[in-house]
């Protein structure tokens, strides 16, 4: 068998295992898809304590409805579905919220040349509205397709479409007009 | 500048702060009620309520057998009464 044939066996094994009620095999769940959902969360707000919240939460749900999935694709799926959706509603319960430049931390990769610029676009990116921010996120974080997002979000893929190209285009026109001065 | 390729840098999956599965994993058990293993301090406080509850029996014990004792006094105590008085109503 491949190595990723051997993966994916491996993941079927532990979410068996944690539909069964083993509670390790569920912390390995956990551990194995922190970074996708409090990835997704992140990038979203961005704010660690927020973020942390809703990825508890989360989780939480997953462990409660962990009967109802029935494979590792799914799981992910579901991931990132709920996740998703629990920050647009707490978006919608919290109303618009202002970011503190001070949250968006920036790590310094060596791919990152500029860490300012790596901050200028974070700025822009949480100045974007809810879905298209979400889209973003779920495009470049996931390297999902405008078919997957728009399952993933409840929209037609049209609309997916044209919510990614909005936000692109805002932010080479802004980050473009910035790096211009 | 290749503001895609920018995005697939920044928008990363993120881990979240240190012990984040011990944290959701003490929400589940809190929800549900599921006692965890936690080691010797665990251990410990269970050994402690045992020896109390052990003590509170030894206890109960002692009282129950001092409850006994001082029936069978009062019994004992009554019966050589009942003799006296016999014996007495034999002297006379």
């Amino acid at each position: 068998m491949t190595a990723i044939a051997d993966a994916e066996c491996a993941v079927e094994d532990t979410l068996r295992r944690a539909q069964h009620g083993d509670h390790d095999a569920f912390a390995a769940i956990i551990s194995d898809y922190q970074g996708v959902v409090f990835g997704i969360a992140y990038n979203f707000f961005p704010h660690r304590a927020l973020a942390e919240e809703i990825a508890q939460e989360v989780f939480l749900q997953l462990y409660r409805n962990i009967a109802a999935i029935h494979s590792p694709p799914h799981l992910l799926y579901w991931l990132r579905q709920v996740t998703s959706r629990k920050c647009i509603d707490e978006m919608r319960r919290s109303g618009p919220r202002r970011v503190n430049l001070d949250d968006l931390e920036i790590a310094v990769t060596p791919r990152l040349i500029d860490p300012l610029i790596a901050r200028r676009l974070r700025e822009l990116i949480a100045a974007l509205p809810d879905m298209q921010r979400l889209i973003l996120t779920l495009r470049y974080q996931e390297e999902l397709g405008p078919a997957d997002i728009s399952r993933i979000v409840g929209m037609p893929e049209n609309t997916v479409k044209s919510y990614l190209h909005r936000a692109l285009t805002a932010l080479r026109k802004e980050f473009g007009g910035d790096r211009g001065h | 500048m290749d503001i895609e390729s920018e995005l697939s840098h920044l928008l990363r999956r993120t881990e979240p702060p240190p012990g984040f599965a011990e944290r959701v994993l003490t929400r589940i058990d809190v929800e549900h009620r599921r006692p965890r293993r936690r080691g010797p301090a665990r251990a410990l406080a269970a050994a402690a309520l045992i020896a109390i509850a052990l003590g509170g029996w030894g206890l109960h014990v002692t009282l129950r057998a001092r409850d006994e004792v001082m029936t069978a006094m009062r019994i004992a105590s009554q019966k050589v009464a009942h003799a006296q008085r016999e014996v007495r109503g034999v002297s006379r």
